[in-house]
């Protein structure tokens, strides 16, 4: 039985759901002297999550009525060992940190902290060549940002670049 | 103004260095980004786009441009040496140009991807021009209700092939659209989603989203399974395209063009189709269908002719109407917009100088590309060698960078990792990326259109029936949906029925 039921068709009825119920009613607001329905800030993200809930129970069902029906959230993108799930953790601590330790680092120091992350975690077969470019990479995207395209790159509490 | 008038304002604009070399830039860029397996035209395009911000629009759009037309061309590089195929468009070319390589004829295949590539360029653009603004002249006339109508229609056909199956596809559109509802309402002013956070009250930001979605999938993936997939990389040989087998191929060559052209007008097909439409064609009409899929020089004619016809077609939508005519234009649509350019109809008239500039800069992008795609050809071997370790990582710089560049906010960083880790959750369910950008784009148009007509009739549906246009585009919807569900009904009795039914 649990091979017919499509855990990501009934996933999109519950975030339907929660955008009817919780999200819209909670973050969005409509005046109240809005003259009709369809002019009211509710009215399209209101259609929209009912499209979702339709569509998610659509797939519930397509997969509860065919017989071996395939649930594309069974589709593997590689073995889900430990160590992938580990990589996987260490790249969203990668990222989460990269937008934190910014304002205070700097965009480049982190960014080159962030290459060196990365490479460490996919466990690069050229170390030398992928800490060359860990350093040379952010510099030259500072050097054109900066000086070229007038972005104001963040330079950080400690060390200030050119 | 007349056509000669245009184009002498838009001759100053093209014929200078900046243009030329941003050109040649996006050329050398997209081949070299297609040629990578992994790397894709879109991805190319992405990267690219914050880099044309400190650039006058018409150089940055032609820099795109380049990049979009080399991405496409690229991606039969690594397809007929190491049978990977370096886009989605280039997958028929592996049928023959592979075989090809094997027998050792790979610089014969290249030689012949590489010709009818640019042949069916020009076509395609000389199409642009041609109909472009004909269309434009057309949609002149349209109100919000026609545009509701036309972008509702383009939405169901972006639904339709959106990959191999169609109900995910539209939950992928549908979630493009609600992200697209986030900011302020544009008609009270009042808070949609965005928490009080200043950050988010103009919308999510679209290149981090779209650089999220493309670009930070990809990173992840690889750090899943961190394995290096390189094929083995076939010799170029001695053999040359000779003048005689061109034009042996060249009808070949010109009915993919016209393919590649018509499909790629129809916003949402793409190039994928085309090339394997021009293909099947080719092998019906030729007198060696039983040597096709052995290394049939016609058959990469033909389906590098039907993906390069569509790289200009893709933009008469996207001139004409301002729609999008595949996930790539729906980035440069983005480019647009951010360099103060809203495409459509009104464009012809306010900014015909920069259409015709473009116009003249993608016809020389056309014979560039034969210039840059003869080298590439020979310098492949060292593009496929860049170690995957040590490309994703840079990849991910260059979003941080690309992103924060727009709007010198890192909480645009933020957005395009959050959007980068929905995009996973995708790619592992197999739900498209496309149909969601695609309705993220489109959504506030259809919706702004939809409630300018509201306001227009007061509420009243009936201004949606109220010209023969909206009438077309309704019925054109009506077919639309039919046909779809027609043909997963005939797959589901032919195939499993489930989930298959529809794909």
């Amino acid at each position: 039985m649990t091979e017919r039921i499509s855990w990501l068709g009934l996933g999109f009825v519950a975030f339907g759901l929660f955008v009817l119920l919780a999200a819209i009613p909670y973050a969005v607001t409509s005046p109240s002297n809005v003259p009709k329905l369809v002019l009211a800030p509710t009215f399209w993200p209101t259609i929209v999550g009912w499209l979702i809930i339709g569509l998610g129970v659509l797939l519930t069902l397509l997969r509860f009525f065919g017989a071996a029906a395939h649930d594309p959230a069974d589709d593997d993108a590689g073995p889900a060992s430990a160590a992938a799930w580990l990589r996987l953790a260490g790249a969203l601590g990668v990222m989460t940190a990269l937008v934190y330790v910014t304002p205070v680092l700097g965009m480049v120091w982190t960014a080159m902290l962030a290459f060196a992350g990365l490479s460490l975690l996919v466990r690069s077969s050229r170390p030398v060549m992928s800490a060359v470019v860990a350093i040379v990479l952010p510099l030259a995207l500072y050097g054109f940002f900066a000086h070229v395209a007038g972005v104001a790159v963040p330079q950080g509490d400690f060390v200030q670049l050119p | 103004m007349n056509p000669l008038d245009a184009i002498a304002l838009a001759l100053p604009l093209v014929l200078n260095v900046e243009s030329f070399l941003a050109l040649f830039t996006g050329i050398v860029v997209g081949v070299i980004a297609g040629a990578i397996p992994g790397m894709s035209a879109t991805m190319a395009v992405a990267l690219a786009l914050p880099f044309t911000f400190a650039l006058q629009p018409i150089t940055g759009i032609l820099l795109l441009l380049g990049v979009y037309k080399g991405g496409i061309f690229g991606g039969s590089i690594p397809a007929i040496l190491i049978k990977t195929p370096g886009t989605p468009a280039s997958s028929a070319t592996v049928l023959d140009g592979y075989p090809m390589a094997e027998n050792g004829q790979a610089g014969k295949a290249l030689g012949m991807a590489l010709y009818a590539s640019c042949t069916a360029d020009l076509m395609s653009n000389m199409a642009l021009i041609l109909f472009a603004g004909w269309l434009a002249s057309f949609a002149l006339s349209f109100g919000p209700p026609e545009f509701f109508t036309l972008i509702l229609f383009s939405l169901t056909i972006i639904a339709g092939v959106s990959g191999k199956n169609l109900v995910l596809g539209l939950i992928s559109a549908a979630l493009g659209l609600l992200l697209a509802t986030v900011g302020l309402d544009l008609v009270y002013g009042t808070n949609r989603f965005n928490l009080n956070d200043p950050n988010l009250m103009g919308g999510l930001n679209f290149i981090a989203v779209l650089i999220g979605l493309f670009a930070i999938p990809e990173i992840l993936a690889y750090v899943w399974r961190p394995e290096e997939t390189r094929g083995n990389i076939r010799a170029l040989g001695a053999q040359h395209v000779t003048f005689g087998e061109y034009r042996k191929c060249l009808p070949t060559i010109l009915r993919g063009g016209v393919i590649g052209v018509v499909l790629g007008s129809i916003p949402g097909i793409g190039a994928a189709p085309a090339a394997f439409l021009s293909y099947s064609e080719a092998r019906r009409n030729s007198k060696n269908k039983d040597n096709f899929g052995k290394g049939e020089i016609e058959g990469v004619a033909a389906s590098e002719a039907g993906n390069n016809g569509v790289c200009g077609a893709t933009l008469i939508p996207l001139l004409a109407l301002g729609v999008p005519g595949d996930v790539i234009t729906a980035i440069i649509i983005g480019a647009f917009m951010i360099h103060g350019l809203q495409p459509g109809p009104m464009m012809f008239i306010a900014n015909v100088d920069i259409i015709y500039a473009l116009f003249l800069g993608l016809i020389v992008s056309s014979i560039m590309l034969l210039g840059v795609g003869s080298v590439a050809i020979r310098f492949f071997r060292y593009i496929a060698e860049i170690p995957r370790p040590v490309l994703l990582p840079t990849v991910f710089i260059l979003c941080v960078y690309g992103v924060y560049a727009v709007n010198n906010n890192v909480f645009d960083i933020g957005v395009m990792f959050a959007t980068g880790l929905l995009g996973y959750f995708m790619l592992r369910a197999s739900i498209p990326p496309a149909p969601f950008l695609i309705a993220f784009i489109l959504g506030p148009l259809l919706e702004d259109n939809f409630r300018q007509a509201m306001l227009m009739s007061g509420g009243s549906g009936e201004i949606l029936f109220r010209s023969p246009i909206t009438w077309v585009f309704w019925g054109l919807t009506a077919i639309t949906i039919a046909t779809l569900i027609r043909r997963g009904l005939k797959r589901g009795k032919a195939a499993e029925p489930g989930l298959d039914a529809l794909e």
